[in-house]
């Protein structure tokens, strides 16, 4: 069970990572253990403490120093991992918000037409924009970071073409014809386009500093 | 009012207040290391916290000066009450001493 401590964000496992290894192994792993984990993972990212920077002083503050220095070519692994998952962890969690309303709404009982089937996920959109743009923020992400996560269904939406493609190309039964490519083509087009300005109409009120930023 | 800044510490830690104020309790006497907390809280106040529960409390702990811990070579690193931490400790108990009394007296007058 000890691989959930990868959960964690570096700074924590750098501070805190040994001795609760330490703890697992001395405990029996159970199904209670690794939902308390994860529930401790989530909110190490979302409520970072000082006590992972404070003992970075001194001779072991120069590590945490050079994991920063990425341009010189330094401590990639770390760093870089810690703002990636500023952007995945958020974005992810929007697409599952995303792709789980349509899983609902195909189960809904109610005749669907073609147009509302294609709009009415659209409305949720900006509310999955905001979702991410916020928990990313929380995080500590850029302006950037917030966009990008907020932005993963347009990405899904443009992975979920070529993997179709793929398929109608080499697995299906029945001849995928450049008519069925550009029927495809556009309706991806204009979900990304309209999806794409959805999530960051949603995501923008989360895009301005906090206020906590702004105090001196 | 420096006791209600103390007891307000505690209180900001959200659901890591129970197992913060537990681990205070733990370190009361003696400096210990994560998993002799555990069994400790296990023994005196029959709960036993998650790793996730427990580090999260720990490193809320760490980071407001309540609690420190003890350079070892051990991976079983110890950590200790602070002055900080027995001040806020002590306020606490004060505090939960005197609800407890007037919760008390008010059954026996019931």
């Amino acid at each position: 069970m000890t691989w959930l401590i990868r959960l964690y964000p570096p700074a924590w496992r750098r501070r805190y990572g040994r001795e609760l290894a330490e703890l697992l192994t001395a405990q029996p792993a159970s199904f209670r253990t690794a939902v308390d984990l994860i529930a401790g993972a989530v909110d190490a990212w979302l409520n970072p403490q000082s006590s992972t920077a404070a003992k970075a002083k001194g001779a072991g503050a120069m590590v945490p120093k050079m994991l920063k220095l990425r341009s010189a070519g330094y401590g990639a692994n770390v760093a870089t991992a810690d703002d990636i998952k500023k952007v995945w962890l958020p974005g992810a969690a929007s697409c599952l918000l995303f792709f789980g309303f349509y899983w609902v709404l195909i189960w809904l009982p109610f005749d669907k037409t073609r147009l509302q089937f294609l709009t009415i996920p659209h409305l949720v959109l900006p509310l999955v924009g905001a979702h991410a743009a916020y928990w990313s923020r929380r995080m500590k992400g850029s302006v950037l970071e917030r966009i990008v996560a907020a932005l993963f269904p347009v990405f899904a939406f443009a992975a979920l073409f070529a993997v179709r493609t793929v398929y109608g190309l080499f697995f299906e039964g029945t001849p995928y014809t450049l008519a069925h490519f550009l029927a495809g083509f556009s309706v991806t087009l204009v979900s990304i386009i309209v999806g794409g300005l959805l999530l960051v109409l949603g995501a923008w009120p989360f895009c301005r500093p906090h206020l906590r930023e702004q105090l001196p | 009012m420096a006791r209600r800044d103390d007891v307000a510490d505690l209180e900001e830690f959200g659901r890591f207040g129970e197992p913060a104020l537990l681990i205070l309790v733990s370190l009361a006497d003696s400096p210990k290391h994560g998993y002799a907390i555990t069994e400790d809280i296990a023994s005196f106040a029959g709960v036993r916290f998650g790793p996730g529960s427990l580090y999260g409390a720990i490193a809320r702990l760490e980071s407001r000066g309540l609690i420190e811990g003890l350079d070892t070579e051990d991976r079983r690193n110890p950590y200790q009450l602070t002055a900080v931490g027995a001040k806020a400790l002590r306020a606490r108990l004060a505090s939960m001493q005197s609800v407890a009394k007037v919760g008390q007296r008010r059954l026996a007058k019931a």
